[in-house]
C-alpha cells in the first residue's frame, strides 16, 4: 500500500477476500463452485463509512456475513482491529464479536418475535457476561432512549412496533456492546421515504456520538451519496470500482458504475421520449449472468457497452485512477 | 435531542396470552372442546370424591345390571354394572384419571425426546448425527404404528406403564420431524443470525432463541397427540397388552366386555363413548389452537 | 382538470374498510379520481396510504372481511358495481389488466410460461392451440424477453425477477387492455433491470394507446414516466397535479415533505429533513386533517376535515395550500 500511515486508525481490513460455495448439480455430476466473492480488498477507518453498492448477486450479503464472522472466507485475510480473524478458535471469535455488530435489512425478521424488547437488547450483554441484571436493564433503557424510543417499550414485543421503530431497536441492539464496526446490510431499504430519512439521521447522529465505523451495504445510490465517505462498487462478487464518494459520483470511471448512476430514476430528471430512449440506451441490456458460470475474463463484459474480445481473456486488475480511486477495467484510458 | 414521541401502541397492549385467548375463543367448537377438557380434568383430579363407589369393588348380587335409577340391594348404579358387579360409572370416572396420565406421560416423553432429537437434527444438518436420527425416524415411520407399539410391549411386557412407553416411542418420529422442520425454517431467519453475531453459542441458540419460536406447531401436535395416545392405549388395552384387570382403563373395559355387546350394551358402549367424547374434545381444542396460533405466525 | 371525453376509468367516493367496531381501519377514505384513455397516472404514497388497496378495490379484488363502498365505479362508461359477475370476469384481464409487485409469487410455479400465457389467451380470445402458442411467442417478443422460444417452456423458478415480471406483463397485455394497473412493478427489481422495465412499460403504453396507472412509493419512477400524479396519505388523496409541476411546486405540505426527505435533495446537507411522527393507523386517526399532528404549517383550522380543493392546475386537501413557486431556470 502506497498510502502513508492513515490519519485514522484502520478498524477493518480485507485483502483478497474470497468465498466460494460448492453446489451440487446432480447426483453423479461433479460439484460446481459459486464464486460469491473473489479478490475483494478494502479498508475501513475508525468513525468512517464505507458503502458497498451493487445489485443482486454482487456478493454484498456474502461480504456482510464474512465481516461479521458468520462464515469463514475461502481465501484472503480479514483483520478486525488489526487482529486476523481467519482461523481463530471459538473463544477468541466470541471476544472479537464485541467489535463487529450488524443491522439487518428486514425489520420484521431481525427481532426475535418471542422476546420482549428489553430482553432483545440485553441479550448481547448476557452472552458476554457484562454486568448484573440491574446494570443491564439500565443500559437497555438508556440505549432505547438514545434511539428515540420510550423506556416502557422495553416491556413490549416486536410485533407491536412499526418497521421504522423496529429498525431503531435493531440499531440499539447492535450498539449495546459498544462495537467499533457496525455492518449495516440494507438497513433502510425496506422503509418508507419519511421513515428512511429518520433512520438515516439516527445512524449519522450515532456515528458522530460514538465514533463507530459503518460498512454500509445498499443498492440505493442516493442514500449512499448522503452517508458514505468511500464507496465500493461490486458486480458478481468482484470489485469494479473503489473511490471516495465525491469522486465516484462526479467522475465514475467504470462502465458499470456509470450505468448504475444512469439507471437510477431521479426526480426532476429531463423527461420525454428522447430522455427515456437515452436512458434505455445507457440502461444495461441483458440479465445478470448466473454466478455458477460467470463470464471469463471481466465478469461485466456480457453487458458492457465497451466490451472487446480482449475483455474475455483478461481478468482486469484494479487500476489506480487517482488518489484512493481505483477501477477494474482494461479499457479505462480509452473510455470517456 | 432526537424526536422522542413516535406514536405506536400507546394503550397498554394485550399480552400474548390475552391475544391467544381472543383468537381462540372465536371458534365455538374449540371453546366447547376446552370446556369438556376442563370437566374431564376436574373429574380426573377429584375422582375419589366424585365416584360413588370404588372402581374395583365387586357387588356380586348386582352383576350385569342395566343402568337405572332404581336401587339394587341398597346401591344405585346409574350406569349399570359390569360382568363382575363393578359400578360402571365409578370405573369410568377413575378411568378419566388414567386416560389423562396416559396422555400426559406418553406425550410428555415423546415431546421431550422428539424436541431434543429434532433440535439436534436441525442444527447439525448434513452431519452424521442428522443422518442417523432422521433415517432411524424414517424406519420407525415405515412400520404401522400399532404393530410397532405391539412389538415394543411384547419386548417390555404387558402393563399400562409399558404401554405408555410404547406409545411414546411410536409418536416420537412425528415430533422429531416437526421440530426439525420448524428449526430449519427459523434458522434461516435474521433474528437467529443476529443472536449469532452477538456471540450466542449453539446451546443458547437452540433452547433460548429458536425453540420458543417452534412452539406453536409443537403445541398443536401435542394436543392432537393426546387424543391419539388415548386411542392407542385403548387399542393396546383392547388387545390385552395395555392395562391389566382390574385397572379401569377405558380401552381394556371395552376389550373385556365385547361378548356382551348385544346382551349388555352399557358395558361396551359407555367406555367407547367416553373415549369418543375425550378424543373429540381434544381434537376440537387442538384445531382451535392451531387456528389461533397460525395467523400470528403469518404476521 | 376535466377531460373533454368521458374518462376511461371513473372512481368516485371509494372507501374500503377492514375490521369492526373500535378497530375499524379505513384503508381507503373517500377517494375520487379518473383516468383518461392513453394517460399515465402515478399514484404515490408510503405504506398505509391505501394506494394498493384502492387499485385492488377498483379491480374488485378486495375480499371479505374488507368492505368496499363507492359512489361510482365505472370503466368505459359501464358501471362496475352493478355489472353481472360473468361480464366482470371478462373485463378483468381483458380490457382491464393488473400486474403486481412480487413476480415470483404472481406466476403459478407448477406450470410453464407457455401454459399460463396460453390459458389467458384462451380465456379471452380462444383459438387453436397452435395459434395460441404463436400468439404467446409474439407476446414474449413484445416484452423483449431474450431468447423467447426457450423461455416459453421454462418454469417460473427458472426465471429471474426481471424476466418473471416481463412474463407477467405479457400476460397482462395479451388481450390488448385499454387500462393497465401496475402495482409497484419495479420495486422488487434491481436498479438496472428497473430502468429496462420502465422503458418497456412506457414503450408498450405508447404503442398500444393504453392507459397506465402506476402505483409506487418511488417518486423518481413517477417523475420519469407519469403525466399526472395522485399523492395519497393514510387512505386519502392529498394532492393531484401534472408531473413536472408537482415536483417543482408541490401544493400540499405532505408532498413537499416527501420531496424534502429524498436523499438526492439533501446532498450537501448534514441531515435529511423529515416529518416527525408516524402515519396514523387504525387507532390514532386525527379528527381533522390527517397530517395535522405532523405538519410544520399546522393552524387551529386544521382540526376540521379539509376537502380536496380545486386550485386550478392542482387539487390539494389543505386549508392552507402552499404557494406556487416558479422553478429556477435550469442551467
Amino acid at each position: 500500500m502506497a498510502e502513508a500511515a492513515a490519519a485514522t486508525a484502520v478498524v477493518l481490513e480485507a485483502v483478497g477476500l474470497a468465498r466460494h460455495y460448492p453446489v451440487s448439480t446432480g447426483w453423479l455430476k461433479p460439484k460446481a463452485m459459486v464464486r460469491a466473492l473473489d479478490g475483494v480488498s478494502f479498508r475501513l477507518g475508525a468513525g468512517r463509512t464505507l458503502a458497498v453498492v451493487g445489485e443482486s448477486g454482487c456478493g454484498k450479503s456474502t461480504l456482510a456475513r464474512l465481516t461479521t464472522m458468520l462464515e469463514a472466507p475461502t481465501a484472503g485475510s480479514l483483520r478486525i482491529e488489526d487482529r486476523d480473524v481467519v482461523g481463530v478458535d471459538a473463544d477468541e471469535r466470541k471476544r472479537l464479536r464485541r467489535n463487529v455488530q450488524m443491522v439487518f435489512q428486514n425489520p420484521f425478521a431481525s427481532l426475535n418475535p418471542r422476546k420482549k424488547i428489553g430482553q432483545v437488547l440485553a441479550e448481547p450483554l448476557v452472552i458476554h457476561g457484562d454486568g448484573n441484571r440491574t446494570e443491564r436493564d439500565e443500559k437497555s433503557r438508556a440505549m432505547l432512549a438514545r434511539v428515540g424510543l420510550r423506556p416502557e417499550h422495553a416491556e413490549r414485543y416486536p410485533h407491536m412496533f412499526s418497521g421504522g421503530q423496529r429498525q431503531r431497536i435493531a440499531i440499539a441492539r447492535a450498539l449495546m456492546l459498544g462495537p467499533k464496526i457496525v455492518v449495516a446490510d440494507e438497513p433502510v431499504s425496506a422503509l418508507d421515504v419519511q421513515v428512511q430519512a429518520q433512520v438515516l439521521n439516527l445512524l449519522m447522529d450515532l456515528q458522530e456520538e460514538t465514533g463507530v465505523a459503518y460498512l454500509f451495504i445498499s443498492h440505493n445510490l442516493a442514500v449512499v451519496e448522503l452517508i458514505a465517505d468511500e464507496v465500493l462498487v461490486m458486480y458478481l462478487g468482484r470489485v469494479m470500482e473503489r473511490a471516495p464518494k465525491r469522486a465516484l459520483f462526479e467522475a465514475p470511471r467504470h462502465p458499470y458504475t456509470q450505468a448504475l448512476l444512469a439507471s437510477t430514476p431521479k426526480v426532476g430528471a429531463v423527461r420525454g421520449k428522447a430522455a427515456l430512449a437515452g436512458a434505455a440506451r445507457t440502461a444495461l441490456a441483458g440479465e445478470l449472468p448466473s454466478p455458477l458460470s460467470p463470464p471469463s475474463g471481466c465478469v461485466f463484459r456480457t453487458r458492457c457497452p465497451h466490451a472487446t474480445d480482449r475483455c474475455a481473456e483478461v481478468v482486469p486488475p484494479l487500476e489506480t485512477v487517482s488518489v484512493e480511486h481505483q477501477a477494474a477495467c482494461i479499457r479505462l484510458a480509452e473510455i470517456d | 435531542m432526537r424526536a422522542v414521541d413516535l406514536g405506536g401502541a400507546d394503550a397498554s397492549p394485550p399480552t400474548p396470552i390475552g391475544e391467544l385467548w381472543r383468537d381462540f375463543s372465536r371458534n365455538r367448537g374449540a371453546v366447547a372442546g376446552l370446556v369438556v377438557i376442563a370437566l374431564l380434568v376436574f373429574t380426573a383430579l377429584f375422582a375419589d370424591l366424585i365416584a360413588p363407589y370404588s372402581p374395583s369393588e365387586q357387588y356380586r348380587d348386582a352383576t350385569l345390571h342395566a343402568p337405572s335409577l332404581a336401587p339394587v340391594g341398597g346401591h344405585v348404579f346409574l350406569l349399570g354394572t359390569d360382568p363382575v358387579g363393578r359400578d360402571v360409572l365409578s370405573r369410568l370416572i377413575h378411568g378419566t384419571r388414567l386416560s389423562f396420565v396416559i396422555g400426559i406421560v406418553s406425550v410428555g416423553l415423546s415431546l421431550g425426546g422428539g424436541v431434543l432429537l429434532g433440535l439436534v437434527a436441525g442444527f447439525f444438518r448434513g452431519r452424521i448425527v442428522e443422518l442417523a436420527i432422521m433415517r432411524t425416524m424414517d424406519v420407525m415411520l415405515a412400520l404401522p404404528s400399532l404393530l410397532l407399539a405391539v412389538a415394543v410391549v411384547a419386548i417390555l411386557g404387558p402393563g399400562l406403564a409399558n404401554a405408555m412407553y410404547a406409545i411414546a416411542i411410536v409418536m416420537l418420529p412425528h415430533f422429531v420431524r416437526l421440530t426439525r422442520g420448524a428449526v430449519m425454517t427459523e434458522l434461516a431467519k435474521d433474528y437467529v443470525a443476529a443472536s449469532r453475531v452477538a456471540g450466542a453459542g449453539t446451546a443458547r441458540l437452540m433452547f433460548d432463541t429458536v425453540l420458543p419460536n417452534c412452539a406453536a406447531p409443537l403445541i398443536v401436535q401435542a394436543t392432537l397427540g393426546f387424543s391419539s395416545a388415548i386411542l392407542d392405549a385403548a387399542a393396546l388395552g383392547f388387545l390385552g397388552l395395555g392395562a391389566q384387570p382390574p385397572t379401569p382403563e377405558w380401552g381394556s373395559m371395552l376389550a373385556s366386555a365385547l361378548e356382551f355387546i348385544q346382551s349388555a350394551w352399557w358395558v361396551v358402549t359407555l367406555p367407547g363413548l367416553a373415549i369418543l367424547v375425550t378424543v373429540l374434545a381434544f381434537n376440537l381444542a387442538g384445531d382451535g389452537l392451531r387456528d389461533a396460533l397460525d395467523p400470528k405466525l403469518k404476521r | 382538470m376535466s377531460a373533454a371525453l368521458p374518462a376511461l376509468l371513473e372512481v368516485e367516493r371509494l372507501s374500503v374498510e377492514f375490521g369492526s367496531g373500535a378497530a375499524t381501519l379505513r384503508a381507503v377514505d373517500d377517494v375520487s379520481f379518473h383516468v383518461n384513455a392513453g394517460e399515465v397516472v402515478g399514484i404515490v404514497g408510503e405504506s398505509g396510504s391505501g394506494k394498493s388497496v384502492s387499485a385492488l378495490a377498483v379491480m374488485g379484488l378486495v375480499d371479505e372481511p374488507g368492505r368496499v363502498r363507492a359512489g361510482r365505479l365505472a370503466f368505459a362508461g359501464r358501471d362496475l358495481q352493478t355489472m353481472p359477475a360473468r361480464e366482470h370476469r371478462a373485463l378483468l384481464g381483458g380490457e382491464m389488466a393488473m400486474i403486481f409487485q412480487d413476480p415470483t409469487s404472481s406466476l403459478n410455479p407448477s406450470f410453464t410460461v407457455a401454459f399460463q400465457l396460453m390459458e389467458t389467451i384462451e380465456l379471452h380470445e380462444g383459438g387453436t392451440k397452435r395459434a395460441r402458442r404463436a400468439r404467446a411467442l409474439e407476446l414474449l417478443k413484445a416484452v423483449e424477453i431474450p431468447d423467447p422460444q426457450r423461455r416459453l417452456d421454462a418454469y417460473p423458478h427458472q426465471l429471474s425477477g426481471g424476466m418473471s415480471q416481463r412474463v407477467m406483463l405479457a400476460m397482462a397485455i395479451a388481450c390488448n387492455p385499454r387500462l393497465l394497473i401496475a402495482d409497484e412493478p419495479t420495486t422488487a427489481l434491481d436498479v438496472t433491470i428497473q430502468a429496462q422495465m420502465l422503458a418497456l412499460l412506457k414503450k408498450l403504453q405508447e404503442e398500444r394507446g393504453m392507459a397506465l396507472v402506476l402505483i409506487t412509493h418511488d417518486l423518481g419512477v413517477v417523475s420519469e414516466i407519469a403525466d399526472r400524479v395522485l399523492v395519497m396519505y393514510a387512505g386519502q388523496i392529498v394532492e393531484t397535479q401534472r408531473v413536472p409541476a408537482l415536483f417543482e411546486s408541490p401544493r400540499h405540505p405532505y408532498t413537499e415533505a416527501l420531496l424534502a426527505a429524498l436523499p438526492e435533495r439533501n446532498t450537501g446537507r448534514r441531515r435529511l429533513s423529515s416529518l416527525p411522527g408516524l402515519v396514523p393507523g387504525a387507532f390514532d386517526r386525527p379528527g381533522g386533517c390527517l397530517l395535522a399532528p405532523r405538519c410544520p404549517y399546522v393552524q387551529p383550522r386544521c382540526a376540521e376535515r379539509p376537502a380536496l380543493f380545486d386550485l386550478g392546475t392542482a387539487c390539494a386537501r389543505c386549508f392552507f395550500p402552499l404557494a406556487v413557486t416558479t422553478p429556477a431556470p435550469h442551467g
